[in-house]
């Protein structure tokens, strides 16, 4: 129910008081993971309401819209780095280079065994090595984006650390980790739906938040699940804190964050 | 997922709609979403000023919030209507007959969410015609045309969201934009489309006269705009 909804955010919100942004983020990550966890059973079927009362801003102050893109530059240097060691082949996007995306990944695979045996659902014959190539490339050209657009504000790439696990082990862990990280940049990127100002910047972030859609919706596709988290008809906003209790456990060190 | 022989329930016409008593402003389902309604309750009503067609639901420049939620029902109508008779049709078979039938479910639902948002200003089915011809002689037929409703769905979403004034229907909106994209990229894959499931890193917004354009050149319209 809504009401339980609710609760857990604001449970978030009291336990981020008082504490500065780099403790709190990497103090709450354990803590939150227990929320996340409950919020799809919660929000499922519920729809809008649930919807609405996320989007209004009133689980946690509003972000500026530099936070916001600093916020969305960290969430693509996470995904621009984890597809990058799964694929590390081929030229990049014009202006990015191996160590500006991925500066500490000296021991990355670059590769995924089982990657090249796994096929495309019927009538679908597109490869998959060449889409995950593909999703790459967006997610370095969203890194770029964001940088250009925060000039001198961005955070730097170098001031974080990634840590993937097994997920280059086995194309099974890979796909279901990729798959992780689009929904969780979805519902992220929807969850400021409502924050940003810039009419400029929103109709920016709306267009890469659509093609983190479609990304995720093709990796479930290859996984056998429905194109939509638990086959429902809408995506759902999420909090700062929900967001990177999500991706936390990639992420092995950070700056000081202005979120949330 | 959904047995692809056995689609289940369409949303909407199932028990979590509640119809109002009949009266001027009230021949509208309510849906439980009540929340959407009453943020929406704020934007006020305007009168239906047609644009020179008697039977047209929508109306452009599009001018309000208002206005905007109107253009995403009809296009809604559109896709939903398109799925029902995509998922009866029997050609469809395998993976494309789940995807339809879940697409079909979420289309319907977002018909529902935007009636239920706009209240008295709303239209349905009664409101809108349309024939699709020979789409449904095929499955690959059918995902041409599948591919082409939802890549403008997501552009005319896209398109509007820097437009909404609610913060709250901004992200509503966006909320179903994503899953638009998400169906989008699904059909791309199964029609094996040029440039593969994700042809950009940036999707392409539409703008209003842009998608009104793309759907007439569909030739599907009989009613509506």
């Amino acid at each position: 129910m809504s009401t339980d909804g609710t609760r857990i955010i604001t449970f978030d919100a009291e336990a981020v008081q008082g504490i500065d942004a780099r403790r709190r983020f990497l103090s709450q990550v354990a803590m939150a993971a227990g929320a996340v966890a409950l919020a799809p059973m919660i929000l499922k079927g519920h729809g809008i309401t649930d919807l609405l009362a996320q989007g209004t801003g009133e689980t946690e102050p509003n972000l500026s819209d530099t936070d916001i893109l600093n916020y969305a530059l960290t969430l693509e240097y996470l995904e621009a780095t984890f597809y990058l060691r799964a694929d590390s082949g081929g030229a990049l996007p014009t202006g990015a280079t191996v160590e500006g995306i991925d500066p500490d990944g000296g021991a990355a695979p670059g590769s995924v065994p089982g990657l090249s045996g796994v096929t495309a659902p019927s009538p679908a014959t597109f490869s998959v090595p060449d889409y995950v190539r593909v999703v790459r490339d967006h997610e370095i050209t969203h890194v770029l984006a964001l940088q250009g657009a925060l000039t001198t504000n961005a955070l730097a790439r170098a001031d974080f650390s990634f840590d993937f696990g097994t997920a280059f082990d086995s194309a099974d862990n890979f796909l279901n980790t990729a798959l992780v990280l689009e929904d969780t940049g979805v519902t992220a990127y929807l969850g400021q739906a409502g924050n940003l100002d810039d009419t400029g910047i929103l109709g920016t972030a709306g267009s890469i938040l659509g093609v983190e859609a479609q990304h995720a919706s093709t990796f479930r596709l290859l996984l056998g699940l429905p194109v939509t988290v638990e086959d429902g008809a809408f995506d759902t906003p999420r909090t700062t804190s929900e967001v990177l209790a999500a991706a936390g456990p990639f992420i092995t060190s950070s700056p000081a964050l202005p979120f949330p | 997922m959904s047995d692809p022989m056995t689609p289940g329930p369409i949303p909407g016409q199932n028990a979590s709609l509640i119809t109002l008593p009949s009266g001027p402003g009230s021949r509208r389902h309510f849906l439980k979403l009540s929340g959407a309604a009453a943020a929406l309750a704020v934007l006020g009503c305007s009168d239906d000023d047609n644009n020179g067609n008697s039977d047209a639901v929508v109306t452009l420049p599009l001018q309000s919030d208002t206005d905007i939620l109107k253009f995403a029902l009809f296009l809604e109508l559109l896709e939903a209507d398109f799925y029902i008779k995509g998922v009866a049709s029997g050609v469809l078979s395998g993976g494309v007959a789940a995807l339809a039938t879940s697409v079909r479910n979420h289309e319907s639902t977002h018909v529902d969410a935007l009636q239920g948002a706009l209240g008295a200003d709303a239209f349905d089915e009664a409101d809108v015609g349309f024939d699709f011809g020979n789409t449904f002689a095929s499955q690959a037929s059918f995902l041409a045309v599948a591919q082409t409703l939802e890549e403008t769905g997501v552009g005319a979403y896209l398109g509007a969201l820097p437009s909404i004034q609610s913060k709250a229907i901004r992200t509503t909106a966006g909320s179903i934009f994503t899953i638009e994209a998400r169906h989008a990229a699904a059909f791309r894959a199964y029609n094996n489309a040029s440039g593969g499931p994700v042809p950009a890193a940036f999707v392409a917004p539409m703008t209003p006269d842009q998608v009104v354009a793309a759907v007439q050149a569909t030739g599907f319209v009989t009613r509506g705009l």
